[in-house]
């Protein structure tokens, strides 16, 4: 089956203004609905530029001059889609505004006109999700880094948005934590999810696709297993995931292909395989 | 922040500081530095009481990487920025010693360039570079990869391995299981202001309570053995490879 | 005092009077007294209105937060005393002598009268920050009518002050391990002002900016936006709100009878 797409980016190219180089550097890829990406490079690659274009943050709000097409197509509602945002740094996303944890996760519903038993029941059901629950009547400056990051992401998560795009969301988080957070995300099944980090092993669990970024340039986009394989290849500077360096180690490819696997899963069938 | 530490001694060593979100590993890092001054105890560098010392003495042998970078950075160019660290504790060639530390974190390209051009894990170097300079016995990095790409973190361990061989001192604040678990020779484990565990790697992962009191996922090598059955400590792929070879002999 | 909390249970609120006095009320004393303090130029006056904003805090359990603040205003205060003192335009009666440096009555008294008023401002401005929470105020303005934008604007000024100083004491702090010294002589200080300002501003005007975006994102310029619902009851509202609006009128109808 076909799987239609829902976004797609179409020769893109971004350039700040007073900038020398481009931010992005003819960028096209198509991403079907509910996928979830997860987005890699190294610092300066591009990878918040991309975001930012996504969520229409540039130009909207960051002035750059952009140059190809970027579409993002209706859903079965006919409305536009919505989308939710997570910054890097937790302290950017708060409104301020919030005395407490609650408060905070609710202003977008208050924005959106819900009603207040609507917002009562929603800000509830989001804090247990999230684990947010024993903190609601907390301040959202006196919480760990952690939890502001796990709020930042409530905040978001709680308007139900079509497409969540998240810059880093658990850089200030313990490998639990962490393990946890991606866990949780990769069980959301109404978004398509944008994720951008550093944690190769947990995007390779997590991502139905791969996207590399390197000086603005997409060098690939394609599934886990296959961009890795490609990457260590062509020595690209990345991290490998255990899983895969584990493999290749032990000559275990996937069958009826050359590729060693990069999830813990497929890992495992290619060892049974083996065994039989 | 409450700190109770009985007794604790660091030799010549690359030492890791593990812990739970808030258990006090940073506060720990700037006692050691004397930012903090202990309300009860002494902290002894080389059996000199470091309240003893004057701060730029203290400085010019202890040296603290802080987690953002952001926090520091002020000056007009790389190089100044590095220049100025140095003019701080009056310390001689000054250029001379910046543009090596510079250039030994991979930034010599960059010597004009505004810091607030550069990427954040650039700028994270960048500050690495100020405490190189100064060239202190004893270093201090607080979380120090949480901004660094790919590259620079391995950089960065590389120079912190060359580091504690040529007689350094460091201690690294992380999260970082697969990190700590290659490259730490010593663990200590904080929980609510206290040290819980001091030992090898392998040794705090021996301990569930310990790694659930730390937060601690084991390192992927382990979760790898784990889904196949094995519950036993690999440290590295390498670990678990020759392991698997032996059995299959 | 909140009546229906389903989410903010006021966290500033301690149990104190203060909480069940509306906003409007806390904003009109606070010019009632200043007013008044500006219209008796007598010291004792101001001095009496001070013992009473003194007696305000304390009993509303802000006290040591307000003396802290005092404590900067000392030093205005202080450089004001010697001034005025030495160099009042008035200057008539010498009271005493340090050294070749000769105090006068009249600059003395003036610079005393000009130090009650700036303590009189400072306490009551700090009844009526220190005794509200950023969230009260917002729907207090809000309900008032206020479009939600300015309401934002008015009080982004109240949160990024603390949250402006909690990060220059961790830049503080980061540059003190470069081997910045904050303290001591003037000429030290005055060399620690870089360091941290600058990485404070950067880092003030980054936050800013992505809190402004992430705020568009989250539907804050919404036109659906309802005011919420939940409120806080206040004891005698409207009353007191003459009360202080006559003494207001009477205070400054006393300027132009006088």
């Amino acid at each position: 089956m076909a799987v239609e797409t829902f976004i797609t980016l179409d020769r893109v190219s971004v350039k700040y203004p007073n900038a020398q180089d481009l931010a992005l550097d003819w960028v096209s890829m198509s991403v079907p609905q509910f996928a979830k990406v997860g987005v890699i490079g190294n610092s300066d690659a591009g990878k918040t530029t991309f975001c930012q274009l996504l969520a229409g943050i540039i130009p909207e709000m960051i002035h750059a001059r952009i140059e190809g097409q970027l579409q993002i197509d209706r859903n079965d509602t006919k409305q536009k889609p919505s989308i939710g945002y997570v910054f890097q740094d937790p302290e950017s996303q708060l409104s301020g505004l919030a005395e407490t944890v609650a408060d905070e996760i609710a202003f977008g519903l208050v924005n959106a006109g819900l009603s207040e038993s609507e917002i009562d029941q929603r800000v509830k059901r989001i804090a247990q999700e999230l684990e947010l629950t024993s903190i609601l009547q907390q301040s959202p400056t006196e919480i760990s880094g952690g939890q502001q990051q796990r709020l930042a992401l409530a905040t978001v998560l709680v308007v139900e948005p079509d497409i969540l795009i998240l810059d880093n969301p658990t850089s200030q988080m313990d490998p639990r934590g962490k393990a946890w957070l991606f866990e949780h995300l990769a069980a959301l099944k109404k978004q398509t999810i944008f994720l951008v980090s550093d944690e190769i092993d947990l995007l390779c669990e997590f991502a139905d696709y791969l996207c590399v970024f390197a000086q603005g340039k997409l060098l690939a986009f394609d599934i886990p297993a296959r961009v890795i394989n490609q990457a260590d290849q062509n020595h690209w500077p990345m991290a490998l995931p255990a899983v895969y360096q584990f493999a290749k180690a032990l000559s275990k490819t996937m069958a009826g292909t050359y590729r060693y696997p990069v999830t813990l899963g497929r890992l495992k069938r290619v060892m049974h395989d083996d065994d039989d | 922040m409450k700190l109770t530490i009985e007794q604790l001694k660091i030799k010549n060593a690359l030492t890791t500081i593990v812990g739970a979100n808030g258990s006090g590993k940073s506060t720990l890092l700037k006692l050691l530095l004397g930012l903090y001054a202990p309300s009860q105890g002494t902290i002894s560098l080389e059996g000199q009481d470091l309240k003893a010392l004057p701060i730029k003495r203290k400085l010019e042998m202890i040296g603290l990487v802080f987690q953002n970078p952001n926090d520091q950075l002020f000056n007009a160019t790389v190089l100044q920025e590095v220049t100025w660290s140095v003019r701080q504790l009056g310390l001689p060639v000054v250029e001379q010693r910046a543009k090596a530390a510079l250039t030994q974190v991979g930034l010599e390209a960059e010597l004009t360039t505004n810091p607030y051009d550069l990427s954040l894990s650039k700028r994270q170097l960048l500050a690495i570079a100020t405490i190189l300079a100064i060239d202190p016995a004893i270093y201090l990095f607080d979380e120090p990869f949480s901004y660094l790409d790919f590259p620079a973190q391995q950089r960065i361990t590389a120079l912190m391995r060359q580091l504690s061989e040529t007689g350094h001192q460091v201690i690294v604040v992380t999260h970082d299981m697969d990190w700590l678990a290659t490259q730490s020779d010593e663990i200590l484990l904080m929980n609510q202001g206290t040290i819980q565990f001091q030992g090898t790697p392998a040794a705090l992962f021996t301990n569930h309570d310990f790694m659930k009191m730390g937060q601690i996922a084991p390192p992927r090598v382990m979760q790898i053995a784990q889904n196949f059955g094995d519950y036993e400590v690999y440290l590295s792929i390498e670990d678990y490879l020759e392991k698997i070879q032996q059995k299959n002999l | 005092m909140l009546k229906k909390a389903p989410f903010s249970a006021g966290l500033v609120h301690k149990s104190s009077w203060t909480r069940h006095i509306d906003p409007g009320s806390k904003f009109l004393l606070m010019a009632d007294t200043i007013a008044a303090s500006m219209v008796f130029s007598s010291l004792s006056v101001n001095l009496g209105l001070i013992l009473c904003l003194l007696m305000l805090n304390f009993s509303a359990h802000i006290l040591h937060k307000s003396l802290v603040v005092l404590a900067f205003s000392l030093f205005l205060i202080s450089t004001m005393l010697l001034i005025q003192g030495l160099f009042y335009a008035q200057n008539q009666t010498p009271i005493f002598t340090i050294g070749w440096l000769t105090f006068y009555q009249e600059g003395l008294q003036h610079a005393a009268l000009l130090a009650g008023r700036i303590l009189i401002i400072t306490l009551s401005a700090c009844l009526l920050m220190f005794t509200m929470t950023i969230g009260e105020n917002t729907i207090y303005l809000e309900k008032l009518g206020l479009p939600f934008r300015y309401v934002y604007a008015l009080m982004s000024v109240c949160y990024i002050l603390p949250q402006m100083h909690a990060n220059m004491r961790r830049i503080q702090l980061a540059q003190q391990a470069r081997g910045v010294v904050g303290s001591g002589r003037l000429r030290q200080r005055f060399r620690a002002i870089l360091p941290t300002l600058i990485p404070l501003i950067v880092m003030t005007l980054t936050r800013t900016i992505n809190r402004s975006i992430a705020l568009r994102l989250r539907g804050f310029e919404s036109k659906q936006r309802q005011t919420p619902n939940w409120q806080y009851t206040y004891i005698f509202a409207r009353g007191l709100h003459y009360l202080l609006f006559l003494g207001l009128l009477a205070l400054l109808g006393g300027v132009v009878w006088l």
